[in-house]
């Protein structure tokens, strides 16, 4: 019989991660789910609050127009980034009817990231680049009022990579250069 | 095109064994999209296939005026824009024109939009190669994208207005992308589905165009001025 050393894994041991490795292997087979939205919290509702501006597009003639809104000051300034973007991206108010949309139904994002030294990553996932019109007018609209509102209302913030689905992206729907950061003087 | 295809091309031309057949000017037509990205789609209507459509339909005119003609794509082929910018770098047309159909938020959006490369890009020292390779090229896109507005009627203080596109990244060759109505909007949808509206579209394609590759057609001898 020959003895089994303490570093080698057991006939058993061995059997079990070939089953987790199967296991693994099917999941990976399957269509891969999207990557699920964050929802943690982003304030307590007892930071004092303090005013945002967000820029959508004009809803009745070319151009922006610029709302003003309502964040939670968290000592977090990604938070804050956070709240500025949900907003956004809920869109214009019943009573703010000069503003349109600058993102399609049901918009989320991924995660946002914040570097320090003015650079925001707005990660979004592929489900709500898919729920926009397409055109370079719409995209250019999205890009256009995300980049104003995040420079705006984030004083760290003065360029914005978009990010989908956590990678590099060539564009949303095949039109405004996205490898490199944006910044309001590229529109 | 399909990839075996266009390395092919891309090799004839880098090997010196493939040369033009003539003087004709050489336009290379990218209808936008294609495959599984079908573009703007709205009531029936897919982007990738309109633009197709149309290329097809602006190549025989083209022809006829006296340039030569080719597709990034000749089918419903996805194709990445950087694969575009290949192409037209190893075919060097004197012009590439990107078509494609509109869609915007606000619901009055509507008409022709033209888009070329920006300008500043090549004047700063810190500005990305990929900047300073289209830069060079954007005044005579300028051109091209004025002879184009000049045929569709685009007016205004900003014809042909100036943006960091994907397509123009790294891309050596004057270009210009027509965004041709707004699918969003029900009166630039319903022309969009009417075939000699259509037609009416290629031509004004197809005379933007020549007016920028060929040259102007000579005076008759006599002719009074």
């Amino acid at each position: 019989m020959r003895p089994i050393s303490a570093a080698r894994p057991s006939r058993r041991g061995a059997l079990a991660a070939l089953m987790a490795g199967l296991v693994l292997l099917g999941a990976c087979s399957r269509t891969a789910a999207p990557p699920a939205v964050t929802r943690l919290p982003l304030y307590t509702g007892q930071e004092p609050k303090r005013k945002v501006v967000l820029t959508f597009p004009s809803s009745q003639q070319a151009g922006f127009i610029n709302v003003d809104r309502e964040i939670y000051a968290t000592v977090s300034m990604v938070a804050q980034a956070k709240q500025v973007l949900l907003a956004l991206m809920a869109g214009p108010q019943a009573d703010e009817p000069g503003a349109a949309a600058c993102f399609g139904p049901q918009a989320a994002f991924l995660e946002v990231y914040l570097d320090g030294k003015g650079l925001a990553v707005v990660d979004l996932p592929s489900a709500t680049v898919q729920a926009m019109p397409g055109g370079t007018s719409a995209e250019v609209a999205t890009l256009y009022c995300l980049v104003r509102t995040l420079s705006a209302d984030i004083p760290q913030v003065s360029r914005v990579q978009v990010l989908v689905d956590g990678q590099a992206a060539e564009s949303l729907r095949g039109h405004v250069d996205l490898l490199d950061p944006l910044v309001l003087s590229d529109f | 095109m399909n990839a075996l295809a266009r390395c092919a091309a891309a090799l004839a031309l880098a090997s010196g064994l493939w040369a033009p057949a003539s003087a004709r000017p050489l336009v290379l037509l990218d209808p936008g999209h294609g495959g599984p990205d079908g573009g703007v789609q709205a009531a029936g209507f897919r982007e990738a296939d309109f633009v197709l459509d149309l290329a097809r339909r602006v190549e025989p005119l083209l022809k006829a005026r006296g340039a030569d003609v080719r597709l990034t794509r000749d089918s419903d082929e996805a194709l990445s824009l950087s694969a575009r910018v290949d192409l037209a770098n190893a075919l060097q047309p004197l012009a590439m024109v990107s078509l494609h159909v509109n869609a915007a938020f606000q619901p009055l959006a509507r008409g022709t939009r033209l888009f070329v490369p920006a300008e500043t890009a090549v004047d700063l020292p810190e500005a990305p190669l990929w900047g300073q390779a289209a830069g060079m090229h954007a005044a005579a896109s300028h051109t091209l994208g004025l002879c184009l507005a000049k045929a569709f009627g685009v007016g205004g203080p900003r014809p042909v207005q100036s943006l960091k596109l994907g397509l123009f990244r790294g891309l050596g060759v004057p270009a210009c992308l027509v965004e041709l109505e707004f699918a969003t909007h029900p009166e630039d949808l319903a022309l969009l589905k009417n075939d000699s509206q259509v037609q009416a579209l290629a031509e004004k394609l197809a005379d933007g165009i020549a007016a920028y590759v060929l040259p102007p057609p000579a005076e008759a001898p006599g002719a009074a001025h």
